[in-house]
């Protein structure tokens, strides 16, 4: 074995995979500066995003970090219909 | 670069910041090259991997200052922020050793010999495990030179420029390195065939 095919063997050990790199930079543009966990194997989850996937499409990279105003909003008056629909009084039959 | 005119009436240059898609774009272009620092920096992937995460964070972080910088520009200062973090986590690295050591001194904590046949791949493991180990023994120019070329995949022009020193200098720590490789691995091969 040459010292290119060896050195080769261990690059393809150590070198950051697409996989990884694409989890780092999510963590980046989407967790945010303040909470961007760590890059390591150990504990990692596939994909972090601070909210879930479906939501994290391309309009999101281009928001600053963090979840979007729109997001709150929406999620807030969702939260607040299904609140009072469910405890709303119901009519019971004499 | 705009100008804007603040509300104090008077006027004041602004970067324009760097959007996602440059960011994409840099991050890309980099992440091989400042991983492979820092591969050759700790000699640990993970380590890396965090390291790399937090360059390219404050890089996020400081976007409105790169947003008019040059590519060059850029890249220079990547490697500055990768040297001062590569400073601080080299402090760190004397209490990871010494739980590394207390590890490894501990009988419980060593792996089981494996007597069994080896298949390729275990062998393949065995040979880049042994590789790594050797390029961990050079001294820490030459470790981080080899790796940036062997695992970063750049030229001695683009190491030159990321660790601000002449290319004559990367070229001679690679072929330094090389021969110091070249002549452990093939004790190493001399002691395989010997068993």
């Amino acid at each position: 074995m040459s010292l290119d095919d060896d050195l080769a063997a261990w690059a393809a050990t150590v070198r950051l995979t697409d996989a990884d790199a694409e989890a780092v930079f999510r963590r980046i543009v989407l967790t945010g500066p303040a909470a961007a966990p760590s890059a390591r194997k150990a504990g990692r989850p596939a994909a972090v995003t601070a909210f879930p996937a479906a939501a994290a499409s391309a309009t999101a990279l281009s928001a600053p970090a963090g979840l979007s105003p729109s997001w709150w909003r929406d999620y807030t008056k969702g939260f607040a219909a299904r609140m009072v629909t469910a405890t709303r009084p119901v009519l019971v039959a004499a | 670069m705009v100008a804007v005119l603040t509300n104090t009436g008077s006027a004041e240059t602004r970067s324009s910041p760097m959007n996602a898609a440059e960011f994409r774009r840099l991050f890309e272009v980099n992440r091989g090259a400042v991983h492979s620092y820092f591969i050759g920096r700790t000699g640990d992937r993970d380590a890396a991997a965090d390291l790399t995460q937090e360059v390219f964070l404050r890089c996020w972080q400081h976007r409105d200052r790169l947003g008019d910088m040059a590519e060059d520009g850029r890249r220079a200062w990547l490697f500055t922020v990768a040297r001062n973090l590569s400073i601080d986590s080299a402090r760190l690295a004397g209490t990871r050793a010494g739980v590394q050591r207390a590890l490894t001194d501990n009988p419980a904590a060593r792996p089981a010999t494996v007597s069994a046949p080896a298949s390729a791949a275990v062998l393949a493991a065995e040979r880049a495990a042994v590789v790594g180990a050797a390029i961990a023994r050079l001294p820490q120019t030459q470790r981080v030179t080899l790796a940036m070329a062997a695992a970063g995949g750049l030229t001695s022009a683009q190491i030159a420029a990321a660790l601000g020193v002449p290319a004559g200098t990367v070229r001679y720590r690679l072929s330094e390195a090389r021969r110091t490789l070249a002549a452990e691995l093939g004790s190493y091969d001399d002691e395989k065939e010997e068993r």
